[in-house]
């Protein structure tokens, strides 16, 4: 008996011939070799971008949970790592600005650190602010920090950001650890992540904090922060400190100073440019790839090509075909590097505390990224095409 | 661009030449030639005698260089994409080489010609099957052109011309590759399409087996009109 065909089981109108799902899925072996190389390099850009994610979230990580309306800056501010200071007076004169609440003196700086157990020296980020008070809060909002407060009012205490890396400590199981050269002790923790600004970060009263830096003048805080009261129109206010306070600050709004932060990592610094350059060097690997895949498939059916075209087919038909070959390529690499990524992110995660995460921007950025390479790819190896040239056939 | 003529080929004057200047080499001189509608006519010549570049011109696959040429009503002289595309569409080529992709079963290497209309879609499956089935290949369908033998990928390449019922079918040495029997099925179909359906066939061969099934004998010599003679008469 002789087999049944698939196509007498058919029935109404016929479908078109998936002509492209056909030519990528007849070698089973070439398919998955190009897959397994178009993979790679879109494996490569979702590392790359999930770095240069990494590089934005590291700028907005401090700025951006700050619990202020409005930010006093120096005028030689570049960044939080490098900000100058400002008379504390300005913040004062802020206050008669009616709708203030609020406003609270921020110090910054590098500091070494150093585990008097395994000897590890760390270079980390230390925030100093007013904890006096009664109505003292914590500046940046992050839980269970306020509530921490009492421990942090005996001077040299220090709370500790769990995303420091590993080999800073503290060993010793009374916290004790060196904050430049002066004994210090971690009296509690809270989760914030600095990325590539520093090994971690600490947060300390301000008393502390001027002991630590050699008598830092608390009356020059790096930063000022201003709290509106609810419903105030923050460039209307923002303004009018513009038109009240001195030249020896800035006044910028909370959203300004995070945009002034990613200028500069993404800008100013290499960092940005390393990632944005990787991103780049997976672009073309994919690009290549496909290209020298589709432009030996195309070379190869030369002749079947032009048959085509002398059938009816135009160009722009073969064309299309090409980029839907592409296209499959393009999804075929994606999800397997979609897969290894959602693994290998937590992996570099836990091995460096980079603030790298697996957003659904990323992943459609990705993909975009991905089609647009294939898309290339397809448009320059289709114009092989143009030697398929029907008159050859007789 | 189209233009009012009850002819299917209409050549007057048509001369070709390939290459430039002095390299240039005339190949085809003054060709003078008409075919009706439903007519089916046989090119012999010798080997260089100009047969496939006039079938190639006929096809609108070279552009004329002087002379007219008009075929199914299109002045191919001036004839342009889209309505190169469209013109080719209502025509069946037949190579020597049968052309198929190797990823396309036999099903699907002629229903590539029937995508081109989708005016016929809902007709289109049954055609393919009762075509193939007619050539032999009913229990091929779903085969690749690797699992089938030359003479089998011949008669696929000849029905992915003829499915989409063409107005004019060019054949070059279409039986070379076909055993007696199914020279006389496709002959047979040929015959059948120019008769009952009006379609103009001119084909290029030196088969002599397919002489009786012929309307017209034409024969070149250097690139001239030999000869032209109406078989039926």
């Amino acid at each position: 008996m002789s087999p049944v065909s698939a196509y007498t089981r058919r029935s109404g109108p016929s479908r078109p011939v998936p002509f492209s799902l056909q030519l990528v899925s007849h070698k089973k072996t070439r398919t998955a070799v190009a897959a397994a190389g178009i993979g790679f390099a879109i494996l490569v850009m979702f590392v790359q971008l999930g770095f240069y994610g990494g590089v934005l979230n590291t700028a907005l990580a401090v700025s951006g949970r700050f619990d202020a309306d409005i930010v006093l800056i120096s005028p030689r501010f570049a960044y939080l790592g490098a900000t100058g200071t400002i008379p504390a007076s300005r913040l004062y004169q802020a206050q008669t600005q009616p709708e203030v609440v609020e406003t609270t003196p921020i110090y910054f700086r590098y500091a070494n650190w150093r585990d008097p157990v395994n000897g590890a020296n760390c270079r980390l980020f230390a925030i100093g602010f007013p904890i006096a008070a009664e109505t003292d809060t914590s500046p940046l909002i992050l839980p269970g920090v306020t509530e921490q407060f009492e421990a942090l009012k005996p001077t040299s205490t220090v709370l500790l950001d769990r995303m420091t890396r590993d080999k800073c400590g503290p060993l010793d199981p009374e916290g004790w650890v060196e904050v430049r050269d002066q004994r210090a002790q971690v009296v509690g923790d809270f989760k914030l992540g600095v990325g590539f600004l520093a090994d971690g970060a600490m947060l300390m009263s301000d008393d502390t904090f001027s002991r630590f830096f050699a008598n830092h003048p608390l009356d020059s805080p790096h930063l000022g922060l201003v709290r509106l009261a609810p419903g105030s129109d923050v460039d209307e206010v923002a303004e009018a400190l513009k038109q009240t306070l001195p030249k020896d600050v800035r006044v910028i709004t909370q959203s300004e100073l995070n945009d002034l932060q990613t200028r500069h990592w993404v800008e100013n610094t290499a960092v940005g440019d390393i990632f944005g350059m990787g991103t780049l060097a997976g672009f073309l690997v994919g690009l290549v790839v496909l290209f020298q895949i589709l432009s030996t498939d195309i070379r190869n059916h030369l002749p079947l090509y032009a048959t085509l075209r002398a059938m009816g087919y135009s160009r722009r038909q073969l064309t299309r075909y090409v980029i839907e070959q592409a296209w499959i390529y393009a999804l075929l690499g994606f999800g397997p590097a979609l897969f290894l990524s959602l693994g290998a992110f937590p992996l570099i995660q836990d091995a460096t505390n980079l603030p790298i995460y697996m957003t659904p921007s990323l992943v459609l950025g990705i993909l975009a990224l991905s089609l647009t390479m294939c898309s290339l790819s397809a448009l320059i190896s289709a114009r092989r095409l143009q030697r398929a040239d029907p008159a050859e056939l007789f | 661009m189209t233009s009012a003529t009850n002819k299917a080929i209409e050549i007057a004057g048509l001369d070709y030449s390939f290459g430039t200047d002095e390299t240039a080499k005339q190949v085809l001189f003054e060709i003078e030639l008409a075919l009706e509608p439903g007519e089916f006519a046989i090119m012999t010549g010798p080997s260089g005698s100009g047969k496939t570049t006039l079938l190639s011109l006929v096809g609108a696959l070279r552009r004329p260089q002087g002379g007219k040429l008009n075929v199914l009503g299109h002045d191919l002289n001036t004839l342009e994409s889209p309505e190169l595309e469209g013109y080719r569409q209502q025509l069946g080529f037949i190579f020597q080489l049968h052309n198929l992709f190797p990823a396309l079963t036999a099903f699907q290497s002629v229903q590539m010609a029937g995508d081109l209309h989708p005016e016929a879609a809902g007709q289109m499956d049954d055609r393919i099957r009762a075509l193939l089935t007619q050539l032999g290949l009913g229990e091929r369908l779903d085969y690749r052109p690797h699992q089938l033998s030359g003479g089998q990928r011949q008669r696929v390449a000849i029905a992915r011309a003829l499915v989409h019922r063409p107005a004019l079918v060019l054949a070059d040495e279409p039986t070379a590759a076909l055993d007696g029997e199914n020279t006389k099925i496709v002959l047979g179909l040929l015959a059948e399409l120019a008769h009952e359906r009006g379609t103009t066939v001119l084909m290029v061969t030196q088969d002599n087996r397919v002489f009786e099934s012929a309307d017209r004998l034409i024969n070149l010599v250097d690139g001239r009109l030999d000869s032209d003679v109406r078989l039926s008469e």
